[in-house]
């Protein structure tokens, strides 16, 4: 049902690193909103030694790459020759981080939190350059089950608290300049928590492995739930979740069975809405920042998607299929005409279960095999990071 | 394949003691082994059993992996590159046609070459990386080396077996392999250019570069450093500008020029009378240079022997003589150019393993190109993706093996046992066993099932893989495993997620037992949020319905819906879904219902009520209760029960006779 | 190239007779002739040793772990007599269960494939074999008399059936038949069912050794219509025995190799296609089936002096 077509605006460049990425995150910019950030770091899994590296776009031309290369190369294989202005990810830092790293966050610009597998959290302080990673503060064992650690799977900053939860049913509230966490919410889940994010100051979202979102009020005492609300009957593990950035009672899921899930908390406890566009677990959602009729997904099954509310169309439009249109062109010559308000676009992503005509989906990559674990969007630019132990960097990702 | 060719490996472990102590040896998964020493066995056979012998040091065990080459971080760079590549070629050619298969082809194999010359630059420089230790260099290096010579064959073989040769024409591509691989004159030149300031230094390396050029046919770079020649300004006789024009009108057989065999040869043999006719008119007599230079372009043998050091190695010496002297030469002809060529270098002294490869290249002995390659090598990658990419070029079977097929299986398995060794690498495991049709479903299970699983992400993953291959025993007892772990930890809510994901009825029930033995035992149930929601799944088993089933009775007697509840908790009773030793517990939860000021049970729910009672009474006589169960019950739990069931006689024969009155009223 | 890993200190304090990793390859056991037996946590290169267990009177020949369905289950057995069988529950380890029903030295364990639930074959000295299953909380033992004079090793046969090459085992109809193979004082391998609850032997003895025979080793199914043995012994020699699906219930034998001392162990590779053969020669060899049926060795490692590091001797030199 989603486009095969790549739009052709797009430049996807691969780097292998040797390692397995879980995750891939954009620091953002000193000054957000004014400047693209040209800075990434990601994070790997399933090693004896995992790592941290630290990502920076070069404006590398066409001498630089030769210089790095034996002369004749460029010559070598006229097909493949790359694209004659082109940015180039070099790594400029790496280090060791023990665990697998299941989660990066930026708590502003200069600060960098990091889960990992043996359920501690570390955080950093980013140099200017971002040539170096200065370890500011360690949780140790902040997620445990009655024998041994448990995973961190998620983080979620708001401000200077940090909320994590783990595979053993945590929530812990940290704060950045605290030792110990300042809340502590003990068998909040039965099951594995698998993903935290904040909606209010003092609320969180978590997504649990039975097919349940939980709202959660930090400030409350035990360790009951606002809300619960469902996927389905089934038992379909959610993976993570993402909340619109403007109106944060819109919340996306990913689910273990490919499927993308839209809530509206102020409304019923089931999603307004379920996508099926992948064809297993979603591993991460995204909405863009700040344009946030575009929303991304990637998934176990290689590919990420890209999906965006079609600008200046109603649900009285006559449904097609979703093969049908497909080009970005005549979207984007459509949002020069009608300009959405901020709550049009919203309600795009609710405003119906049966008609999903009201979304443009497309690959943004190239189909691979391999899982794509993280997405991350700053700007036009996309990165991921995929068990193919390579990263995508996908520049002038075209959005609405 | 061929390993009996192979000079067995050797290594050894040191493990102290005494020389009577033998090895022994346990696998781990993929070429890995834990070795030690010991000879208990032989000391109890000896009668020594019982008498300890006295150790210098501990005994230790020894963890070893061989074949690792492909683990380090540029080559697994390689490895996970290439693994893309072999995806998507298998994918390709399971997609296309026959026709639009071939220059497809071409395109992966370049895309394997890309990969592997990246290879080559990391490893270059993880060889020269002076914060790793000297061995690490060492090994860099030789590993460098080692695919340099991969990627010289494997172009060969790209140009012999992949390529689609227009006439069957070979040259232009054996010239492009020389460039490519033996750029010797490019850094001469680069030297001399470097050197020199207004005016070009002519000395040795100067000619050198001139000359290399122009046994390699680049007569372009050539005619360039000519040009840059002082002496090329005041050219008195004229014998640059004509060395220069000669060059320059040598005709080439392009692939997309228009020309036939036939033009093409007619202007060649033109071209090279007027290089033998400017040779006789001694033109260059003054000038032994160009003279040497217009020899080797009118093709003259002699003047070849007396550059030889300049041109390389006998395959430099092929391309060489053929393009002077056989421009059109087709590639099956290749192999008595090469024979002739080999004895000038080689003559009776031993061949390397490169030279057999290259030869066996030249003959289209692929089986040859394989055997030698394994022998030899130690690597597997080349070997494995190569004889894949001749499989789907249809070269393997064209050569009649009746084991064609099989050869490039057994070529893949054992590269996927090198991979398996390294822990993360098992997804690219994975999806080469897939393309093992014989064997890789077999080692795919044995794999898979050993695969540690640290987290529920991984095992989501592995899970993943187990049921989109249908492989349900491993998917089972993958849940099983990270049920136990969820069990053993006391995380119930998990354990039952994982034994829902493989409809494990009997583990759910196991699993809805410990929550009602919890309940029994506390008096309130943890994990709510998920029994009270478990909606259709609680039907994989009767004890996990009886569950869900029973937390239904309670969230209605707390809503005060006790007419509903006491149904419920009827049809509990009478379904039989409950553990025996629970009965009393769901009696007793009658009671407070019983004690209500409205009547809940009918007359007919209260002897229902009553006969259940007496069921459970029954029980209790019975020699599997006393047997089993009695003999655990403390004295004062014993009591208790009694007590509680004479509670509940009476309150169900008030109940009985208040709502046989009701009833009797009510009609 | 070769490359080790790290190196374990056991701590034990007389020499030990077996490691076994468990089914992961994160945890490590090993026994000793000081009577114990120890786990270590192996993870990123680094080891921890988790517990010390005692409770065999005698030197400790063999570890054995239980499949993780059941949990952290190990079995051992000793030159005591005993079978002792360990569990983890609540990160601690216990004895679960003692077998006493051996009159002789018990030399070797081995659990059944998981799909038989939990049950474990012990091979005695005193010519018998156990078979323990594990049913509703107890175990209940069955005996074998198997060889005369002793019995040295016992192995089980994989749970599926030699795979067809035409469908995946999974679509195959299994019907799980427990065997296993012996090796006896009395120079014979034999390999025996159960039926209709009672353990009896399949076929005719494997006979060929020409002394005692001092492993046995069943190859897991790699997707051959055959069942595969390999069998060491006093004698110096290594034996493959194959099953054909389509000859019935015909074990032939060929002669691996002759080595020059006696053969003390032999054992298949995870994925079943690589052998390795251990003896009083002090070398651990590596052998394969080339594709054109031979058995040829791969790979040789070799008791070093302990004086000098470990290092790999040659690797695959180019040859004429």
């Amino acid at each position: 049902m989603v486009a095969e077509q790549i739009p052709k605006m797009s430049k996807v460049l691969v780097k292998f690193t040797s390692e397995k990425l879980s995750c891939v995150r954009w620091q953002p910019p000193v000054m957000q909103g004014l400047q693209n950030s040209d800075t990434f770091v990601t994070g790997s899994w399933d090693n004896s030694v995992n790592s941290l590296l630290v990502w920076k776009l070069s404006n590398g031309d066409e001498t630089s790459r030769k210089g790095r290369r034996d002369p004749s190369e460029a010559s070598r294989f006229g097909d493949i020759k790359p694209p004659e202005t082109y940015v180039e990810p070099e790594i400029i830092l790496r280090e060791s981080h023990v665990g697998d790293v299941t989660d990066l966050k930026f708590a502003g610009h200069q600060t960098l939190l990091v889960s990992s597998s043996c359920g501690s959290v570390q955080s950093f302080s980013v140099a200017d350059d971002s040539k170096k990673l200065i370890p500011t503060q360690k949780w140790e064992d902040l997620h445990h089950l009655k024998m041994s650690s448990s995973p961190c799977t998620c983080m979620s900053v708001s401000g200077t608290d940090v909320a994590t939860c783990g595979e053993d049913g945590r929530i812990n509230v940290l704060r950045l300049d605290h030792r110990k966490p300042i809340r502590i919410i003990d068998d909040a889940d039965s099951c594995s928590l698998n993903a935290i994010i904040h909606s209010k100051t003092h609320e969180v979202i978590t997504v649990n492995s039975a097919g349940q979102l939980k709202v959660w009020d930090v400030r409350q005492d035990g360790n009951t739930p606002v809300r619960i609300f469902l996927v389905t009957g089934k038992k379909v593990a959610l993976h993570c979740v993402d909340r619109h950035p403007t109106q944060p009672h819109l919340v996306a899921a990913g689910g273990e069975d490919g499927t993308l899930s839209m809530w509206d908390l102020r409304k019923e406890h089931l999603p307004v809405t379920l996508f099926d566009s992948h064809e297993s677990h979603v591993w991460e959602v995204k909405f863009h920042p700040t344009n946030p009729n575009n929303l991304f997904t990637c998934s176990d099954d290689g590919s990420v998607l890209h999906w965006q509310t079609k600008p200046g169309l109603t649900s009285s439009r006559p449904s097609t299929p979703l093969g049908g249109f497909s080009t970005s062109g005549i979207s984007s010559s459509q949002s020069l005409l009608h300009h959405p308000s901020a709550a049009d676009a919203g309600s795009a992503w609710i405003s119906s279960n049966t008609n999903m005509s009201n979304i443009d989906i497309n690959h943004v990559l190239p189909s691979l095999t391999m899982p794509v674990n993280s997405v991350d969007i700053e700007g036009s630019n996309l990165v991921c990071g995929t068990d193919g132990e390579a990263i995508y960097l996908v520049s002038n990702v075209f959005l609405h | 394949m061929a390993a009996h060719r192979r000079e067995v490996p050797e290594f050894s472990v040191s493990c102290p003691g005494s020389s009577e102590w033998y090895l022994s040896s346990r696998w781990g998964q993929g070429l890995k082994l834990s070795v030690f020493a010991g000879n208990g066995k032989r000391r109890y056979l000896d009668g020594h059993a019982d008498t300890p012998v006295v150790l210098a040091d501990h005994p230790a065990i020894h963890d070893i992996r061989w074949q690792t080459d492909m683990h380090h971080a540029a080559t697994r760079k390689l490895a996970a590159q290439s693994h893309e590549i072999f995806t998507s070629l298998q994918k390709h050619t399971s997609d296309s046609t026959e026709g639009t298969r071939k220059p497809q082809l071409v395109k992966f194999s370049r895309r394997y070459r890309v990969a592997m010359m990246e290879c080559i630059e990391d490893l270059r420089k993880a060889a020269s990386d002076s914060l790793v230790d000297e061995a690490t260099q060492e090994e860099c290096d030789s590993m460098c080396q080692l695919f340099q010579q991969l990627e010289l064959i494997w172009n060969l073989c790209e140009i012999l077996f992949i390529e689609t040769l227009p006439g069957g024409v070979v040259l232009q591509h054996l010239l492009d392999w020389v460039k490519l691989h033996f750029t010797e004159a490019d850094s001469l030149a680069a030297k001399v250019i470097e050197a020199s300031d207004d005016e070009i230094q002519v000395n040795e390396e100067y000619w050198s570069a001139v000359y290399i050029y122009v046994l390699q046919g680049r007569l372009p770079e050539a005619r360039h450093l000519l040009s840059l020649h002082p002496d090329k300004q005041k050219d008195v006789h004229g014998a640059y500008g004509k060395i220069d024009e000669l060059m320059r009108r040598m005709p080439v057989f392009g692939a997309f020029s228009r020309q036939t065999l036939a033009e093409f040869d007619l202007k060649w043999r033109n071209w090279q009378e007027l290089c033998q006719q400017l040779l006789k008119e001694g033109v260059f007599v003054s000038y032994q240079r160009l003279e040497n230079i217009c020899r080797i372009l009118a093709g003259q043998q002699d003047v070849l022997e007396q550059f030889q050091h300049l041109v390389g190695d006998w395959y430099q010496l092929m391309v060489t003589k053929l393009l002077y002297t056989n421009p059109m030469v087709k590639t099956m002809d290749l192999q008595y150019h090469a024979k002739s060529c080999m004895d000038v270098f080689r003559g009776s002294s031993r061949l390397l393993a490169l030279d057999q490869i290259l030869f066996a290249a030249l003959e289209f002995d692929i089986t040859q190109i394989i055997k030698i390659s394994s022998a030899t090598l130690s690597n597997w990658w080349f070997v494995a993706h190569m004889a894949d990419l001749l499989h789907h070029a249809g070269q393997l079977e064209s050569q009649q093996l009746d084991y064609g097929a099989t050869m490039r299986e057994f070529l893949l398995l054992e590269y996927a046992s090198t991979l398996m060794a390294e822990e993360s690498m098992w997804q690219i495991v994975i999806e080469y066993l897939d393309h093992c049709p014989v064997f890789g479903r077999h080692h795919l299970e044995l794999f898979v099932e050993k695969i540690p699983l640290k987290s529920e992400r991984k095992a989501y993953k592995l899970l993943k893989v187990c049921e989109e291959r249908n492989m349900d025993d491993q998917a089972q007892s993958l849940c099983k495993v990270m049920g136990m772990k969820a069990l053993q930890e006391e995380r119930l809510g998990t354990a039952l997620t994982w034994c829902l994901k493989s409809q494990d009825a009997s583990f759910a029930s196991f699993l809805a037992e410990k929550f009602l033995t919890e309940y029994s035992l506390k008096g309130n149930f943890s994990n709510l949020d998920l029994i009270d929601n478990l909606g259709s799944s609680m039907l994989v088993s009767d004890r996990l319905t009886f569950l869900a089933k029973y937390r239904d009775f309670h969230r209605l007697y707390e809503q005060g819906e006790f007419s509903e509840a006491a149904s419920l908790l009827l049809s509990l009773l009478e379904a039989n879904l409950a553990p025996k030793q629970f009965l009393l517990i769901l009696l007793t939860d009658a009671l407070p219902l019983l004690e209500l000021d409205t009547i809940v049970f009918s007359s007919k729910q209260t002897s229902q009520l009553l006969m259940c009672k007496e069921a459970l009474l029954k029980w209790y006589k019975s020699e599997e209760y006393t047997r089993e169960i009695l003999p655990k019950k403390s004295k004062g739990h014993i009591e208790l029960e009694k007590e509680k069931l004479e509670l509940l006689q009476l309150g169900l024969s008030r109940n009985l006779s208040r709502a046989l009155l009701e009833e009797s009223v009510r009609n | 190239m070769v490359s080790i890993i790290n190196s374990i200190d056991t701590a034990h304090e007389d020499m030990i007779h077996d490691a076994q990793m468990d089914f992961y390859g994160i945890r490590l056991a090993t026994c000793s002739s000081d009577r114990s037996v120890k786990l270590f946590d192996v993870n990123n290169g680094q080891h921890t040793q988790v517990a010390d267990l005692r409770g065999h009177e005698g030197p400790v020949w063999q570890v054995a772990w239980a499949h993780p369905v059941y949990g952290n289950i190990l079995a051992s057995c000793s030159y005591d007599t005993k079978v002792i069988i360990w569990k983890e529950t609540n990160g601690v380890w216990e004895k679960h269960y003692e077998y006493t029903g051996h009159e002789s030295s018990v030399n070797s364990v081995e659990w059944a494939p998981h799909e038989f639930g939990l049950v474990l074959a012990a091979a005695s000295s005193d010519g018998s074999v156990s078979i323990l299953t594990h049913k509703e909380g107890t175990w209940e033992a069955q005996k074998i008399n198997a060889h005369n004079i002793g019995c040295n090793a016992v192995s089980w046969a994989p749970a599926v059936q030699p795979g067809s090459l035409l469908e995946p085992p999974s679509t195959q109809t299994q019907t799980h038949v427990k065997r296993i193979v012996t090796g006896g004082c009395d120079n014979l391998a034999k390999v025996w069912k159960e039926e209709n609850g009672e353990w009896q032997q399949e076929c005719a003895p494997l006979e060929a050794h020409s002394d005692w025979v001092r492993d046995v080793a069943w190859a897991p199914s790699i997707g051959l219509p055959q069942s595969m043995i390999a069998t060491c012994s006093q004698d110096n020699r290594v034996i493959i025995w194959i099953n054909d699906e389509s000859t019935g219930n015909q074990w032939t034998p060929k002669i691996l190799n002759t080595f020059s001392d006696v053969v003390w162990n032999v054992s298949w590779s995870i994925t079943g296609n690589i052998l390795a053969v251990s003896g009083g020669d002090n070398k651990v060899s590596l052998w394969k089936e080339s594709l054109e049926g031979q058995w040829v060795c791969v790979s040789n490692v070799n008791k070093g002096d302990g004086q000098n590091p470990p290092h790999p001797t040659t690797d695959a030199q180019p040859e004429q």
